[in-house]
């Protein structure tokens, strides 16, 4: 599981976490996840189960449970036969049609840094009379001198 | 009382999913912190779920 993490962050699906739900009383399973993953591990508390009572119906043996950022349910799949070629693909899948690009405002060249040349790019959308959604700073659907300045005083710290 | 605990954050979580737990795997990053809320609320999350040792 946690090579399978590694994999989709590597795609670049960064904000992504497989948690373990163990349970209190099978403690073989907790130790034996424990010695062989960096992965997150949660102990439901036996007998009344809370963390499984509130996904039932599902939660049940060896289902991964795929939830959105605000908690509601994507999908689930039951790794029957292990983390196989085919369920890495189908759970891939459901995080590649749910998963949200975060954007920095003002990064126009997408490299995570606001600096001189997201200035020239701007400036050249601009003459290009293009748009791009990161370099309209004051989401107002227009990119001009406004978001220059906006962008000028980002990199000089006087903005955000 | 410990019924009683259950039964709120059942009721209280309903319409979506959430737990707050801690991380008990001391290799993972982040151990003792409390999952998938705080430390993963803007995370999708899966979680993989045992009842068998």
């Amino acid at each position: 599981m946690s090579d399978f993490q590694e994999e989709l962050r590597s795609e670049g699906y960064e904000n992504i976490v497989i948690i373990a739900v163990g349970q209190t009383n099978i403690s073989a399973f907790n130790s034996n996840f424990t010695a062989n993953s960096d992965l997150p591990l949660v102990m439901d508390e036996y007998p009344f189960l809370p963390v499984r009572a509130q996904f039932s119906p599902n939660g049940l043996h060896k289902q991964v449970i795929i939830l959105d950022y605000d908690g509601t349910l994507l999908d689930t799949y039951t790794l029957n036969s292990g983390l196989n070629w085919s369920a890495k693909n189908y759970i891939t899948d459901v995080i590649a049609q749910n998963y949200e690009q975060s954007i920095l405002l003002g990064d126009i060249n997408d490299d995570q840094l606001i600096n001189i040349q997201d200035i020239i790019l701007t400036i050249n959308l601009i003459l290009a009379n293009e748009h791009n959604e990161s370099a309209d700073l004051n989401s107002d659907g227009i990119v001009n001198i406004l978001d220059i300045v906006q962008l000028v005083n980002i990199i000089l710290g006087n903005g955000q | 009382m410990t019924f009683l605990a259950i039964l709120s954050f059942g009721i209280v979580l309903a319409d979506e999913f959430e737990y707050s737990l801690e991380d008990y795997n001391s290799t993972s990053p982040t151990f003792g912190s409390n999952v998938w809320n705080p430390e993963y609320s803007d995370h999708i999350t899966l979680h993989y779920f045992s009842s068998q040792g």
